[in-house]
Parts: structure tokens; sequence; C-alpha cells
């Protein structure tokens, strides 16, 4: 018996974590070009076409896609549907969107971080946000772990988030 | 920065994660038992399924990876117990104050709880079903050996 009276999207819980997966090693790459380059440009101008936070401003991109359109319409979603997904078994269980989803938005504000704070010239700042998201984005391909979603729960429970809920 | 000290770092920052992720996956599924005779339960027993002594009160929310998984876990372990053990899954947001009496801080949270709103034991995060039917198992074994003293 479920108590869920909206019917949600549904989707493979091991697409997500093939996207996580992509990311994850895109943001190592982010974190050796950032270190390997020494000192943060002087000028604006300089900082904002490093190598590093170009990659770093691409993945807050696919990040903000997928937080703003839902994680199903997000394109390593239609690498996973056509190239991955067809030597899989069938899933054992189907996952709600909104799980992955929240974890994009959690995404896009730390990596979003990282490019504001690189943007004013902070050192190691997009190292810093880089490993953050690297961090979660790692547990999630690999352990199927949604940091942003057991933080949701902490957040109801201390009352951060009120469970106002409009009644329908 | 020497690459030597960058694969280091990042090779770090690796096992750190790798044992974050492990830490999180012993925990999962792990149970734990209280005993409490408080009156009134813990539980409000509108919550509760009358039919069973126990229910298998599911606490979910909008942002829970396994809580679709769960809730088939369970339904099927009340399915194998009619009249023992029934299911009944809430939403977090609509119970803030529960969600904080009870301290839930992870879903999906299950809460093994008797008709009269006590709560025997809690299941933190999603389990395997051989876990729920161990608790089932040993949750009715309790309730025999309490009602056998009442005998007495």
């Amino acid at each position: 018996m479920s108590t869920s009276s909206k019917a949600p999207i549904q989707i493979d819980p091991r697409g997500p974590r093939f996207g996580a997966g992509i990311t994850a090693v895109a943001l190592l790459v982010t974190m050796a070009l950032a270190l390997g380059q020494g000192a943060i440009g002087s000028t604006l101008a300089a900082r904002a076409t490093e190598p590093a936070f170009v990659l770093l401003a691409i993945l807050s991109a696919l990040f903000a896609w997928g937080a703003i359109a839902g994680v199903h319409k997000h394109p390593y979603g239609a690498v996973f549907k056509a190239l991955i997904r067809p030597r899989l078994k069938a899933p054992l269980y189907l996952e709600a969107t909104e799980p992955p989803t929240f974890a994009q938005l959690v995404g896009l504000l730390v990596a979003g971080t990282g490019v504001v704070l690189h943007l004013i010239g902070v050192p190691y700042g997009l190292v810093i946000a880089a490993a953050a998201a690297f961090i979660a984005s790692f547990l999630n391909a690999v352990f199927g772990l949604c940091l942003g979603c057991e933080m949701y729960a902490l957040l109801v429970r201390t009352r951060v988030i009120t469970g106002s809920k409009p009644t329908s | 920065m020497e690459p030597i000290v960058i694969l280091l770092l990042l090779g770090g920052l690796l096992v750190g994660a790798t044992l974050l992720g492990f830490a999180w996956q012993v925990r999962q599924g792990r149970v734990s038992r209280q005993a409490s005779s408080k009156l009134p339960g813990e539980v409000p027993l509108e919550l509760l399924d009358a039919e069973s002594n126990f229910t298998l009160l599911q606490f979910s929310g909008p942002f829970c990876s396994y809580c679709e998984a769960m809730r088939g876990v369970l339904s099927r372990a009340a399915d194998n117990h009619p009249g023992v053990a029934g299911h009944r899954e809430i939403d977090i947001q609509d119970y803030p104050e529960l969600t904080s009496s009870l301290r839930i801080s992870q879903t999906p949270t299950t809460l093994i709880v008797t008709h009269t709103g006590h709560v025997w034991s809690r299941i933190h995060g999603a389990a395997k079903p051989p876990v729920v039917e161990q608790e089932i198992q040993l949750a009715i074994a309790s309730r025999k050996a309490a009602s056998d003293e009442y005998l007495i």
C-alpha cells in the first residue's frame, strides 16, 4: 500500500550513477589542471580563460541542465539509454526523478560556488569546490549514495526546512 | 605544483571518499532496538495498521533514492505476515514534529511499532528482505514472551 498520490516519472537508478561517474572523472581532471597551473591569473580575463575554470564552468552548466530540466532530460541520460542500458539486465527497482534532480541542484550550488570564487580571484576556491563536488559525485557513482538526499531528511528533522506542504 | 604532489593529493581524496562510502554502506540497513513502556506510545495510533499486531512504519521523503525499493521490500514482508505485520508509509514533510521527536535523520527509516504505538525496533536506511524478516520474527517472539508472562 502506498500513500503517494501523484504518479512520478520513474527511471533506472543506474542512469544518474553513470552520469555521476563521468562528472567525477571530469572533476578529477579539473582539480589536476588547477593544481598544475600554479598561481591563478591576476586579471579577470586571464582567470576566465584558464582550462580548469572553463571545465568547471561547463560542469556547472551541465548541473544546471539536470537541476532545471530534470535528470531524465540530461544529456548523460541519453548516452546511458543509447549505449549502456541495452547491455545491462533490467533494473531491480525504479527510482523517482526527484532525488537525482535534487542532487544536481546541490552539485550546481557547489560547483557554482567554485566558479564564482575563482572569478573573484580566491586562491584554491575552485579546487576546494571541485573536491567537494567530486566527493559527492564519486559516492553517488560508486556507492549509490545521494549525499544531498541524506542531508534533506536531517534538514527536516532539525526544522531548517518546515513541512509546510499545501494540502490538496 | 609538482605532478607527484598533485597525484598524491588526488589519490588521498579518492581514498578518503572511498572510506566515507564504506562507512555509509556499513550503516545502511543497520537495526537498533529500543524497548520503551512510556504511556502513551511514541507513535500516534492513527498512523498504525489497526488490523495487525505490528506496523512497519516507513518514513519517506521527497528526495529519497531508496524509498521505492524499501516500499517493495516492506509491503512484501507485510503480505507474508497477514494480521501480524502491516505496512504504512508517511512523508517526513507531512509529519515534521514526529520526524523530530522520533529522531528520523535519514530516509528511508523504518520503525517496527507495536499496536500500542511503541517503537520496538528501527531500521536505518534501506535493508534487504532477510533483515526485515528477522526483525518481524524477533518482534513476534518478544510479543509471545510478554503474553506468556502475563498468563503466569
